[in-house]
């Protein structure tokens, strides 16, 4: 019991927290972008599977690591092209067109990774470099913070510097000002001259970007190797914290932390033995994030136009 | 027609597509051969327990069999798939896993011509007795492997703790975890099993965290049953630069310097031996095969052969001896035995 306690113990649990808060938080980043404008991008899961996918196989074929992530990011925009048109273009239902969209990449995914590399026990490997974490000298000596904050990836720092970026121009600039009044009210914005078509565009493919980068993560940064459905659901889940971070990326960044740390824990406290019911372990990331949410949850902050379709008047 | 109208097909077309994408048949003119079909719980690519049953259907394939498969059936599509193939006209309808169990009981007594087969044990509450004619389930004594894989673990950890990674939680894979820890308690009472059920075969980074939490913990070996999951478990292993003890297939390749053995099933053979069960007319009931009838084995050394001490190897030997005689019996615990507070 006394190891819970120890520092070790503390620092490894928060660095994991941080890692698995990774795919998640830079996804959910994104769909604030698209929710913002009133989309409701539930194909949030399928962009990632495909930012995996593509990472993966660019990396496997060219071993550079810029060139993967570029390919990366550019499929999970290309997948939210796909959602735009329908949606946006030709007016389908986001939820529908989200969800088939997914079961769409799904497939996708695993039949072109089986056509390139087959069914083996001994599943290829992208070993490119920059994977893993890198210890910053130094600076990861300081004892406590160092080991959480300065041998992590360099997309944690990337993510930070988009967090800090996305609260700044959804806030502060007038292109966010846009985004926002799309969301809220897009005839409004639309009689006020702002191209509710382009805002929508372009937030879409804001959150395509972050959500296949989200997916690299998982593929090319950790794991060096794709498998079938490697997201497995955290486009769900960054959906739920983009609602728990009442879509403003700063508290997005705590939600995701907190799901993190929390599954982190869950697994440190199985592995020790704690003599709890592990089915409740393996809840609990889940459970404690119903339970935060609720309490506080406050006056709904949702776009008011979320999911909505809007068609302008053709005179 | 209007724009909607046009996505809406479209849509549907995309849907249908991405369904079939994992379901393929091969079809075959001799219509008297058996005709059998393959549902698999996961991906094909999980280099384990998935693969392994695909190698053996395709083997099948070779001989001369109709064979068809769809993979990753949701446990909520079982019932459907198994309907759907029944009334296709295929003589032999494999469920692979656990969770194939309770939808076969329903479906089989409905297709009397159709054989099903569950490579599970039987749901909670079934009796033999109470096992359609035409469905047959297989209790595999897996836990024997895993005992086996756990003395290798117990006489090689130098810091007396053990990582051990499973999968879903269902009877078997609780079942190896306990035997694991019932031969590491038996070799080496002073070794600690750090055992996590990460509840799910499909999540590589969630293994591979599990795994990390392991070795942050002083785990010097990582044991893996969880199919995909334990390939991220691997991976983790592989960076920390300690021993892997792996499953389902001869996992060696992964990391030929670190794969101890693996502990492994023979999903190819059993598959097959059911076609042969069907032809003798044996077929049906439930079926315990284990490491005495060769079904359930470790994977040899390799590599590091000579890193694992011949005294080590010499119980390995005697255990499987003492299996094959009876004189050993692992026993069988579905339950967690490794959560008691250091």
């Amino acid at each position: 019991m006394s190891v819970i306690f120890s520092e070790v113990f503390l620092v490894t649990l928060l660095a994991a927290g941080v890692r698995m808060a990774m795919p998640i938080l830079l996804a959910a980043t994104g769909e604030v972008f698209a929710e913002r404008s009133g989309m409701l991008n539930i194909n949030l899961e399928g962009q990632m599977l495909m930012g995996a996918f593509v990472s993966f196989v660019v990396g496997y074929y060219t071993h550079s690591m810029v060139l993967a992530l570029a390919a990366g990011i550019l499929a999970g925009v290309l997948t939210a092209m796909l959602m735009s048109l329908a949606c946006i273009t030709w007016h389908a239902q986001h939820t529908v067109v989200g969800i088939t969209l997914n079961m769409f990449v799904l497939g996708f995914t695993s039949f072109w990774y089986r056509v390139a590399f087959g069914i083996t026990t001994s599943p290829p490997k992208a070993d490119l470099a920059g994977s893993g974490t890198q210890a910053i000298p130094l600076l990861s000596k300081i004892p406590l913070l160092g080991p959480v904050l300065f041998n992590q990836s360099f997309l944690f720092y990337a993510a930070l510097i988009i967090v800090a970026v996305s609260y700044f121009v959804i806030f502060k600039t007038r292109f966010g000002l846009k985004i926002r009044a799309v969301g809220e009210y897009p005839r409004a914005a639309e009689t006020m001259g702002v191209n509710q078509i382009k805002i929508r565009y372009i937030s879409m493919a804001i959150c395509g970007a972050l959500a296949g980068l989200g997916g690299t993560f998982l593929s090319i940064i950790s794991l060096n190797r794709f498998v079938d459905n490697i997201t497995a659901s955290r486009g769900f889940i960054a959906l739920a914290i983009v609602i728990f971070g009442k879509w403003n990326p700063w508290l997005v960044l705590c939600g995701s932390l907190f799901f993190g740390i929390v599954d982190a824990l869950q697994l440190r406290l199985q592995a020790i033995g704690l003599n709890v019911p592990y089915h409740l372990m393996l809840m609990l990331p889940y459970a404690l994030t119903i339970v935060v949410m609720v309490f506080t949850a406050g006056k709904s902050e949702s776009p008011a136009a979320l999911g909505q379709d809007y068609e302008r008047e053709v005179l | 027609m209007n724009i909607r109208k046009l996505i809406t097909i479209l849509l549907a077309v995309l849907l249908t597509l991405s369904l079939t994408v994992g379901s393929a048949g091969a079809t075959d003119t001799s219509a008297a051969k058996t005709k059998v079909a393959l549902l698999l719980p996961g991906s094909l690519n999980d280099g384990g327990w998935n693969a392994n049953a695909y190698a053996g259907l395709m083997a099948l394939k070779d001989k001369g069999y109709e064979v068809a498969f769809t993979e990753s059936v949701a446990i909520s599509a079982i019932e459907e798939a198994f309907n759907n193939y029944a009334s296709q006209g295929y003589n032999l309808i494999v469920g692979h896993g656990f969770e194939f169990g309770e939808p076969a009981m329903r479906v089989a007594p409905q297709y009397p011509d159709v054989k099903f087969f569950v490579s599970g044990k039987m749901p909670d509450g079934v009796s033999v007795e109470e096992i359609p004619s035409n469905l047959g389930f297989m209790d595999m004594k897996e836990y024997e492997a895993a005992y086996l894989a756990g003395i290798v673990a117990a006489g090689i950890t130098k810091t007396n703790k053990i990582g051990y990674v499973a999968g879903m939680e269902i009877p078997s894979q609780l079942s190896n975890l306990a035997a694991f820890v019932t031969a590491v308690n038996t070799y080496n009472p002073d070794a600690k099993v750090y055992g996590i059920v990460t509840g799910t075969f499909e999540d590589p980074a969630k293994g591979q965290e599990a795994a990390k939490a392991q070795i942050e913990l002083g785990a010097d070996i990582i044991v893996q049953s969880a199919d995909s999951t334990g390939m991220g478990a691997i991976e983790a292993a592989i960076a920390a630069n300690v021993y892997i003890i792996g499953y389902g297939a001869d996992q060696n390749e992964l990391a030929p310097d670190l794969v101890l053995t693996s502990f492994i099933t023979k999903n190819a053979e059993v598959i097959q031996m059911q076609v042969e069960r069907i032809e003798n007319g044996t077929f049906g009931g439930l079926w315990s095969p284990g490491v005495a009838e060769g079904i359930c084995y470790l994977a040899p050394y390799h590599n590091l052969d000579s890193v694992i001490p011949e005294a080590v190897k010499a119980n390995v030997e005697k255990a499987k001896a003492d299996i094959l005689s009876g004189a050993l019996v692992v026993p069988a615990i579905y339950e967690r035995i490794d959560q008691i507070l250091p």
